[in-house]
């Protein structure tokens, strides 16, 4: 496996005294996706940003394809394409005209920047509004320009903080194919607060809390962290929730009780108990999102 | 170098786009240093009115520099795409220089009315021009590289506003560009050739015979200040604009 973004001991302590990374340690790979979740606050993305070398850690040291971003910081550049969090086009350019120049900007000809523009307004479904001016467009269509622009580039590491974020699901998922299809000879590291887009997308997943690592790992080796590869939803009457705190952990699900039980046996106790009491149950497999949640919940307490 | 000259002129430009598309915006940038040459002919007639002619070119390639620049600069940031060219292999003099060339648009063509006006008049002499350009260049880019730097330190676009503003009436307004520095008393004279925009006009103004204030040593101070000015901003640039923030 050839590593790409090796990061050691990332710690970020922002003037006022805010510390938000506490030595966060990850490795990236080529060919791969990896995906950084974790909650408001966290810490991702001051971690991509310190990667995309706009920020400047306070402690630890990354290496990017082996160059160090501090001491190396011109040569790791012309390897990073990034989508910035939130990030918006300028309303008085076109469409074609925020990839052809930011091209062209990072020192490419023009035939290359060309080609490559309309190879990056293709693959994002932007060919036929190449030449609207952004403020025509759609908010996901417009966070889409960005994500071309990072794609046109070409680089062999993706820097994409919440890059999704306001596309509508077909768009979405349109989107996370091409990721996939970039992937092969890149790294592309995300963040995301869609539980569903990690799933979908990642071969490995970081979660992180409090600016630090608290799990790592590929979908299935997160969802070992629950003891069952079930969960059972329940109405929110009839068993108090000290009594059903016997058959594992309890947590709140808009109007009804979610509970991850303890074990296999707890599920065959919990499900003849609530049937006996005439209560509706429903046996359902455990996702990303139950493990985040139920790793946030336990760092939390 | 020539790859560095291509990136430039690519941000350049794209960020000039709009300009293209609006020439009426033009029309904004001569507006000011009419206005004033309105007044101080009417105060001073034309013989106060040749400076602020002679003060304009050098208000208009500043003022592209240390108020229009500051706003792009914060307006990309603000957007984030800012972030999209840091980490990317364009480096901050690149930014800088791209992005002072599209502000330098809006400028350009009052820049070349009031030379044409200055020539036609009999105020400037063909043989002043190339002193002028290099003059003006020096201003421009001390103006680029000061206007960047303190962008940098904004993230909000009414107080770089706000900023720029007073610097460009600190600069620009206050000092003797637009007025003939003879009119400031002697003993405070020093004070306003500490202002670089100061030492550029009165360069203008000697080459052009405008100024009584044309000793060598007058001139010689004048170059050092514009040109110790210019280097500075960009030791600034270089140094102290938060271009990869801490």
């Amino acid at each position: 496996m050839n590593e790409v973004i090796v990061a050691r001991n990332l710690g970020k302590t922002y003037k006022g005294g805010i510390e938000a990374l506490k030595g966060l340690g990850l490795t990236t790979y080529r060919d791969e996706i990896f995906c950084i979740v974790g909650p408001n606050g966290a810490g991702k993305t001051t971690t991509l940003r310190i990667l995309g070398t706009q920020l400047r850690p306070t402690a630890g040291q990354v290496e990017i394809l082996g160059l160090d971003i501090m001491k190396d910081v011109n040569a790791v550049r012309q390897h990073l394409g990034v989508v910035p969090q939130e990030s918006t086009p300028d309303p008085e350019l076109r469409v074609w005209e925020h990839v052809y120049y930011y091209i062209l900007a990072r020192g490419e000809g023009k035939a290359s920047a060309k080609e490559r523009t309309e190879e990056a307004l293709h693959l994002m479904d932007l060919w036929d509004r190449k030449d609207s001016a952004t403020i025509t467009l759609s908010g996901g269509m417009r966070r889409r320009v960005l994500i071309a622009m990072a794609v046109a580039t070409r680089a062999e590491v993706l820097l994409l903080d919440e890059p999704t974020t306001g596309l509508d699901p077909v768009a979405r998922r349109s989107t996370w194919d091409t990721l996939v299809k970039l992937k092969t000879s890149r790294s592309i590291l995300l963040s995301t607060h869609s539980m569903e887009e990690a799933e979908a997308l990642a071969d490995r997943i970081a979660i992180i809390d409090k600016g630090q690592s608290i799990a790592l790992g590929t979908v299935n080796e997160l969802k070992q962290c629950l003891p069952t590869k079930e969960k059972l939803y329940l109405s929110n009457n009839g068993i108090t929730r000290d009594e059903l705190g016997r058959y594992g952990k309890v947590s709140n699900y808009g109007g009804k009780i979610v509970l991850y039980p303890r074990d296999k046996a707890a599920i065959d106790e919990l499900v003849a108990l609530v049937l006996s009491k005439k209560m509706e149950v429903s046996v359902l497999p455990t996702s990303l999102e139950d493990v985040y949640v139920r790793l946030i919940e336990a760092d939390h307490d | 170098m020539i790859k560095a000259l291509s990136q430039t002129t690519a941000i350049a430009r794209m960020l000039a786009i709009p300009a293209i598309r609006d020439p009426a915006t033009y029309a904004f940038a001569f507006l000011f240093p009419v206005i004033f040459l309105f007044l101080y002919s009417l105060i001073g007639g034309m013989k106060l009115g040749q400076h602020v002619l002679f003060g304009s070119l050098i208000s208009l390639v500043m003022n592209s520099g240390i108020i229009s620049l500051p706003q792009t600069v914060v307006s990309y940031k603000f957007r984030k795409l800012q972030d999209m060219y840091v980490a990317s292999p364009v480096h901050q003099l690149i930014y800088l220089f791209g992005l002072g060339l599209s502000r330098l648009l809006y400028s350009i063509p009052g820049v070349l009315l009031f030379l044409i006006i200055l020539l036609a008049s009999g105020y400037m002499p063909l043989s002043a021009i190339p002193v002028i350009m290099i003059v003006l260049l020096l201003s421009w880019a001390a103006g680029c590289a000061i206007g960047f730097t303190i962008a940098t330190y904004f993230n909000n676009i009414m107080q770089v506003s706000a900023a720029a503003n007073l610097l460009g009436l600190f600069m620009l307004l206050m000092p003797p560009v637009l007025y003939p520095l003879e009119l400031i008393p002697e003993q405070w004279r020093w004070l306003a050739l500490v202002i670089p925009s100061t030492s550029a006009a009165q360069l203008i103004k000697v080459a052009c015979g405008a100024s009584s204030l044309n000793s060598p040593a007058y001139v010689l101070v004048y170059w050092t200040i514009l040109i110790l000015y210019t280097l500075s901003g960009f030791v600034l640039v270089l140094k102290k604009s938060r271009w990869r923030e801490v």
